[in-house]
């Protein structure tokens, strides 16, 4: 047999887990950057300078100031951690929660129809509205925030594992487990998750991706993060009031958010293609 | 046909109840009373606050509201707004337009750009434009519609002043093209968003059908390439794209209520976070389930469509 060079087996794992490597490297960047705000830059990201207003790009400051004289980076920097430590734990328990009311509701006919209803209504409302009502209704603070995120995404992965439940009740090995003697839980934990969990990896990246952006848009409308707390979002929206003189307040947030997004999604997809061979 | 078609409305009935609840009581739980800062900017008496509370309907228990408001609701009264005192439905089509154009617009660009992509890309399966197609469609997924919205707006409108910064003009005002060009920009920048998803999954869609069976046999009779995918493989997609839609709808209805904010179109967007902010009950309950049911109504036009189109279709 012919025996294969490391460096082929690195140029082969390349090629074919090109995206999983380029999105996890960013998205370990940003995970770095966020861990290491304080390293990163020795200025407050809520320090105001009056001295320093709207200055552009210089050595003291490496992408400028805004217009109360805060360092563009610093807050840059600081709004990563805001966004990575909320999309990730919202995520988590969007996913947990998710999939624990679709078997309950796969299993319980009667439970099914309230909580799908409810679900269905609030995902006829269109989720920028509703994570800002929420919001309001909350009040801006970590937990609140994490929970109308997981609230607000809560259809996609109910909705799934209910139907594998559903479909996998009428398979044979389940009737057979079930004549057997198995409980619900057994099979549930024995049968469905495992039949979910691929699905749940694959939607791991493309929701993480859709709580920061939607953690962006509620903090451009000015609900959800308390004030004070450096995010992209805010500096986004308080950039856009001085878009014409100063438009790099808004490109660099911009492309914090496009670059850690990109990160996820490459993720997301290389993880896809790694753990479902169904889809091209 | 008719049997689907009321059997399909009627069970979008539970759903709007349980909507209306839902909203409701979501209002209601937003911390603060709407009268009480009333009664602070404008020196009432206790007396005249009971006087106000009455005439808003907001006396009684939360259930006595909610009924004394469904029972409005079948008379047709949805209520009137706290803020200028107009019947709140009359607020909402009085600034709809801005909105609805917007979301239609956006939805026919990221449907005329998307699905001729992804039928190339298809087609062309492996080739280096499928590549390039695929991931420049990608990019404009990275950032949130808004970010996209900012830039358009600093580039076409401040930088090169091809479309106008001022706020929407309405098609009685200026006509059609006019209110157009207003709502060009945001419309794009929403289209832009739904472009890629409806590039790839077109693309996918398009793959599974070509290597189906009955391509083949549509090849083996001679069918020239440009039958097969537009007589026979088009149309499997077309019904996937439908539900596409669906889902759209509601995605750039949200983007355009952000987007009406970036340009400072004074839409339902506009409308609905000002009366949230300022918990203007009945206006924020209106317009959450006026957008709820163009959700609901939207899609039990495009299920019709479904069935219309594919024969097979079952209501579960």
């Amino acid at each position: 047999m012919e025996k294969i060079s490391t460096a082929k087996k690195i140029r082969v794992f390349i090629k074919h887990n090109g995206r999983i490597i380029i999105g996890g490297t960013l998205v370990f960047l940003m995970i770095m950057m966020a861990f290491f705000a304080p390293l990163l830059t020795k200025y407050d990201p809520n320090g105001t300078d009056i001295y320093s207003r709207f200055e552009g790009p210089s050595q003291e400051h490496f992408l400028g100031t805004d217009g109360s004289g805060t360092d563009l980076w610093s807050q840059i920097v600081y709004g990563a951690r805001a966004s990575l430590l909320i999309a990730f734990i919202a995520q988590i328990f969007t996913m947990a929660i998710g999939a624990t009311l679709g078997l309950v509701c796969g299993f319980f006919p009667k439970v099914d129809k309230v909580v799908m209803r409810i679900l269905e209504a609030i995902n006829s409302l269109p989720t920028i509205l509703l994570i800002f009502v929420l919001g309001m209704v909350f009040g801006s603070s970590y937990f609140n925030l994490i929970l109308t995120l997981v609230i607000a995404g809560l259809f996609g992965p109910t909705r799934y594992v209910r139907a594998q439940v559903l479909s996998l009740r009428q398979k044979e090995f389940v009737e057979r487990e079930v004549a057997m003697g198995a409980g619900t839980l057994r099979i549930m934990w024995m049968h469905v998750l495992p039949q979910c969990s691929s699905y749940l990896l694959v939607t791991l990246g493309s929701g993480l991706s859709s709580k920061i952006m939607s953690l962006a848009s509620m903090s451009f409308l000015g609900v959800g993060l308390p004030s004070g707390v450096p995010n992209w979002g805010t500096l986004i929206s308080s950039g856009q009031s001085v878009l014409m003189m100063y438009p790099y307040l808004v490109f660099y947030p911009m492309l914090a958010l496009a670059i850690t997004i990109f990160g996820f999604s490459m993720l997301g997809d290389g993880l896809r293609d790694l753990f479902d061979p169904t889809t091209n | 046909m008719l049997k689907f078609t009321v059997k399909r409305v009627l069970s979008a009935i539970p759903v709007l109840l349980v909507i209306l609840i839902l909203v409701f009581s979501l209002m209601r739980m937003i911390p603060g009373n709407p009268m009480y800062s009333l009664q602070a900017d404008s020196n009432m008496t206790e007396e005249e606050l009971i006087m106000m509370q009455e005439k808003y309907g907001l006396n009684g228990s939360i259930f006595e509201q909610f009924f004394r408001y469904l029972k409005n609701i079948v008379k047709g009264d949805w209520g009137t707004s706290f803020f200028n005192g107009k019947p709140v439905f009359e607020n909402i089509f009085s600034r709809m337009e801005p909105t609805i154009l917007i979301t239609v617009f956006a939805t026919l660009i990221s449907l005329l750009l998307g699905v001729p992509i992804g039928i190339y890309a298809a087609t062309h399966h492996n080739s280096k434009l499928d590549y390039i197609l695929s991931s420049t469609s990608m990019i404009f997924t990275i950032v949130p519609s808004f970010c996209f919205g900012v830039g358009l707006l600093y580039l076409f409108a401040f930088k090169l002043k091809w479309f106008p910064l001022s706020s929407y003009e309405y098609i009685e005002k200026g006509g059609f093209w006019n209110s157009i060009w207003h709502i060009f920009l945001p419309s794009l920048a929403i289209g832009l968003s739904g472009m890629a998803g409806y590039a790839r999954h077109t693309r996918s869609q398009m793959l599974d059908v070509l290597n189906s069976d009955y391509i083949r046999t549509a090849r083996a009779k001679g069918l020239s390439d440009r039958k097969v995918y537009y007589r026979h493989a088009l149309r499997n997609v077309m019904s996937f794209l439908i539900t596409m839609v669906s889902g759209t709808i509601t995605v750039n209805l949200g983007g355009a209520t952000v987007l009406e904010k970036v340009f400072n179109i004074q839409g339902v967007g506009l409308l609905s976070y000002s009366s949230l902010f300022g918990k203007d009950y009945p206006q924020e309950q209106a317009i959450l389930i006026f957008f709820a049911v163009i959700f609901v109504f939207t899609n039990i036009l495009l299920d019709i469509v479904y069935k219309l189109l594919d024969p097979r279709v079952q209501l579960d």
